[in-house]
């Protein structure tokens, strides 16, 4: 029941063989074999804790112009021939894509990424617990206001394979550790929380404790929170909240966005929509950020490409199908759901700036310094419009300096203001936002329009 | 069944271990997506997730899951055993022992009704019932992305405890959805979708009539670029569809009234909820005398139907809240406990084998008025001035669940009992005990919708499929906006 590394790769080409069998032109397998440990903390108690042993197989057929998708998750043969065994039959009945880009043939260049931890392998539940056990401590001891420690822990490692009729293959070990702390203190006033999401491939590495701590801290500072007016407001969105707008610019960057016109940045391509300041490139080969990987899903080696430069749009994410409409490459950023061809740039970085955030804090005259958003959705994704909560940290600035906290509010504005006139903090941090990471540093904006605000 | 002799192996793996309590549970799930995108296949294909997930409370008190994708006899030793570490281990950290309600012992067998099983139904006739959606959807050259979905699902769960009950539940159901795009000049982009879901079988996608319904649709985003103005700013008696009813109810009531949450177990994800326990049986307020929130899993067709939770807890009917004062929360049976309640009310309910189960929605809605107007057109009849809003287009809420802001797909204007001026971009936003304090007429129908696996909770993720209903609902002084 451990690591079945070997049967998952006879498995997958079993697969291919018996594609091939049915009448498939071609076809490739996106598998893994991987153990998980998922543990949540709440009220300073650990209350949900489990170990996994799971293995995937997604198994993509092509035929002619068209492909279609099955996936099991067991390396049972029988379980594997009866779905290939559906999609040929299905596969048949299909109409054809005039823009399907065929089966890949190409040759590619995966590039050779440490992506694991090797001591994970004797790493057992008690393991796990201990070090949420320090960091739990640790939230407490930074003062006798903090109430209660929350948050999760969960870690996958395993391998991860890739293999095509075409024999492209590519096999990766890799972890992937991502936790969160959130901590609740009180006082006289009321209560205050304050969150923060990070994570990290090694697991002796993973700073839970420095977080628990610097969380603590910031949760005590939010207490006594004053009612603020609903109106723009300069700000300092911090690492966290820095990441909402980065997150839903590289959802609009998605080629497949753009192809549904469902993207504010649709046949924009060349022009200065942001602040000169903003770069963003997806860098997919940095392995100590937990969404580098040497290929996408339709077996595309991946690549560092710039997708904003200077506020101007240079790129879109792009799979082989919605490259193949466009008329461009794909840029290995292709990923497949139920066999619907999706886009998106998984490994972005915001490019830093030269100032410190605390300089960038000291140039507010008046403003707020948002921790973090909560619950952010388009209003309008073909407009850029955006609304969400403050959440775990919302304070106000005077004369360059914290004087205090404020209660909850709710921004509805366009992330083309947002962004518009922003400046970034020379530090970045890596956040987990969907899942995925992304390397953003603190923001200086020139204004963000809340719209009301909540008791808390 | 090979189901029934792994479950008593683990059973008796685990009394040898001197475990307090053993919860074993055989998932499967199997669906079948197709789309159709402008003529083409966006995405068509099968799924399949099967696995074990054996959950104990270990001698320390703490409970322990170990998971695996392989169901097989050999393997349970170590299952179990490692149930029982994981239990060990959580223990370093227990704030009090877990205690549970008493339940009744339970053996039964019991499957969701369907006429037409969709797994046994032709692909092409499927394909052929979403081609011709697809063609009535671009009849109009304004509609830019065409999309037409069919989507079928089964569940298949078999639990066992040590406390003797042994039930095997399947649920089938069906969704299917209608999307249009269209476009006009001047870069105006506008999208309407109508979706449902059912616990049914094949027998549903007929139901549904995607010819119609795609006609609705494709007229409705036309309207939208060419005749609808930009909503109005300001305070407006505003009338929601039971679609959008049904996901206000799913935001500001569903969620903050699931006790988990309450209790602060959900604080590193979803957040917590303004209904706190200390407000239980403490008649608090939650909206006007009309407002009776039911949360009811046991109507069959509902997509929130199920007789037995994940606990092995038969499914209830029960206020959460009535005639305006909150009642209830929904329970697992650890919550249920934990506030004093005899009995869970069985609301405990997980997406997959690896996740562990969590208090969730299920078919929650708002009661109908037995005196109210009896159709929509009576409804809107009654209004003089106000403002109609129809079809999801995004949301947002706080973690506390009480500054919450739609965004609609469709509005028109109400003037003296009509509707008239179609209105685009409509959004709005409310405080949660004031909107459902400002509701003063809801219609005599009773309208339910199935959302599909969408609600989110948890970590690791878990989408749930839930349904929610009610009939056209009166809010009164609403700030609604051009978002």
């Amino acid at each position: 029941m451990e690591y079945e590394n070997e049967k998952i790769l006879e498995m997958a080409q079993f697969a291919i063989n018996h594609a091939k069998s049915g009448g498939a032109d071609g076809s490739y397998v996106n598998g893994s074999v991987k153990k998980a440990y998922s543990t949540r903390f709440a009220n300073s108690s650990i209350h949900q804790n489990f170990v996994d042993y799971r293995t995937d197989l997604a198994i993509t057929i092509i035929k002619g112009k068209k492909n279609i998708g099955v996936s099991v998750n067991s390396l049972n043969k029988n379980d594997i021939i009866d779905s290939i065994d559906y999609a040929v039959n299905a596969i048949g009945l299909l109409p054809d894509d005039p823009n399907f880009p065929g089966i890949l043939n190409d040759p590619q260049d995966y590039k050779k990424l440490n992506l694991n931890d090797p001591s994970i392998k004797d790493l057992s539940a008690s393991d796990v617990a201990d070090k949420i056990v320090a960091g739990i401590n640790r939230g407490h001891e930074y003062s006798n206001k903090v109430q209660t420690v929350s948050g999760n822990l969960n870690l996958t490692d395993g391998v991860s394979i890739f293999l095509s009729s075409e024999g492209l293959e590519n096999i990766t070990p890799d972890t992937r550790i991502t936790s969160t702390i959130n901590i609740m203190s009180e006082d006289n006033s009321g209560e205050s929380r304050s969150n923060s999401d990070f994570g990290h491939r090694i697991f002796g590495d993973l700073p839970l404790e420095t977080e628990a701590e610097a969380t603590a801290e910031r949760s005590v500072r939010g207490l006594n929170a004053q009612t603020i007016d609903a109106k723009s407001y300069p700000a300092i969105l911090d690492f966290q909240a820095a990441t909402t707008p980065s997150i839903f610019t590289g959802m609009a960057l998605s080629a497949r966005s753009v192809i549904d016109h469902r993207s504010y940045l649709m046949d924009r391509i060349g022009e200065q929509v942001f602040t000169k300041n903003l770069t963003l490139v997806n860098d997919p080969h940095d392995p100590s950020f937990l969404s580098a990987f040497p290929m996408d899903v339709e077996g595309i080696a991946s690549q560092k490409y710039t997708l904003i430069n200077g506020g101007v749009v240079e790129n879109y994410a792009h799979s082989r199908l919605t490259a193949n409409i466009m008329g461009t490459r794909s840029n290995g950023c292709g990923f497949s759901f139920f066999g619907r061809s999706m886009s998106f740039p998984f490994a972005m970085k915001v490019k830093p700036g030269i100032k410190s955030r605390e300089k960038l804090i000291s140039e507010i005259s008046d403003g707020l310094l948002i921790t973090n958003f909560h619950y952010s959705n388009f209003v309008d994704p073909t407009r850029g419009t955006l609304t969400g909560m403050t959440k775990d940290g919302l304070f106000i600035i005077k004369n360059g300096e914290i004087t205090g906290s404020a209660k909850n509010m709710r921004f509805t504005d366009s992330i083309l203001n947002i962004l518009s006139k922003a400046e970034m903090s020379k530090e970045v941090i890596q956040t987990i936002p969907f899942g995925m990471s992304l390397e953003v540093p603190a923001m200086k904006i020139d204004s963000i329009n809340f719209t009301s605000g909540t008791t808390h | 069944m090979m189901e029934y002799a792994i479950m008593d192996k683990c059973l008796a793996e685990a009394e040898r271990l001197r475990v307090k309590l053993a919860e074993i549970r055989i998932f499967t799930v199997m669906d079948e997506n197709l789309t159709i995108k402008n003529g083409i296949i966006d995405r068509a294909g099968k799924r399949i997730n099967r696995g074990i997930n054996i959950g104990i409370i270990g001698e320390e008190g703490a409970r322990g899951f170990a998971t695996s994708a392989k169901v097989e006899e050999k393997d349970i030793p170590i299952l179990v055993e490692r149930a029982v570490s994981v239990s060990r281990a959580s223990s370093l950290k227990m704030r009090k022992e877990i205690k549970l309600t008493e339940e009744p012992i339970v053996k039964d067998d019991y499957k969701t009704a369907y006429k037409i099983d969709p797994f046994a139904v032709d692909f092409e006739e499927k394909l052929e019932m979403l081609k011709l959606s697809d063609s009535v959807l671009r009849e109009n050259s304004q509609v830019r992305v065409a999309q037409s979905d069919m989507e079928a699902r089964r569940i298949n769960f078999y639990f066992a405890n040590s406390e003797g009950t042994q039930i095997h539940q399947e649920q089938s159901y069906m969704g299917c959805n209608v999307a249009a795009t269209a476009t006009a000049a001047g870069k105006e982009i506008q999208r309407r979708d109508h979706h449902d879901y059912q616990m049914r079988g094949f027998e549903f996608a007929k139901e549904f009539n995607y010819e119609n319904q795609a006609k609705k649709v494709a007229k409705e985003a036309r309207i939208l670029v060419n005749e609808a103005e930009n909503a109005p700013n300001e305070k407006s008696t505003f009338v929601l569809c039971p679609y959008m009813l049904g996901l206000t109810i799913h935001e500001s009531t569903g969620h903050p009234t699931e006790l988990d949450r309450a209790m602060g177990y959900e604080a590193d994800f979803a957040g917590t909820s303004f209904l706190t326990t200390d407000l239980l049986g403490k008649e608090y307020k939650y909206g006007s005398e009309l407002v009776n929130l039911v949360c009811d899993p046991t109507i069959p067709k509902n997509l929130g139907h199920y007789k037995y939770d994940d606990e092995g807890v038969a499914a209830k009917r029960f206020h959460i809240v009535k005639d305006g004062i909150f009642k209830n929360y929904m329970t697992d049976r650890e919550t249920a406990r934990g506030v004093g309640y005899e009995h869970s009310f069985g609301n405990s309910r997980m997406s997959l084998y690896n996740r562990i189960p969590l208090v969730r929605m299920s078919h929650l809605y708002l009661e109908p008025n037995p005196e109210g107007p009896k159709d929509f057109e009576e409804f809107v009849g009654e209004i003089k001035n106000g403002i109609y809003a129809a079809g999801w287009k995004s949301h947002s809420i706080d973690d506390k669940r009480t500054n919450f802001q739609f965004s609609t797909q469709i509005g028109w204007k109400i003037e003296n009992g009509e509707l008239t001026t179609p209105l685009k971009n409509l959004c709005y936003n409310a405080n949660t005990p004031e909107f459902w304090g400002s509701l003063d007429m809801i219609a005599r129908e009773n309208i339910t919708y199935g959302h599909g696996p969408i609600c989110g909770k948890g970590v690791p993720m878990q989408g749930m499929w839930i349904s929610h209903g009610g009939g056209w609902a009166r809010f009164n002084e609403v700030n609604v906006f051009a978002g």
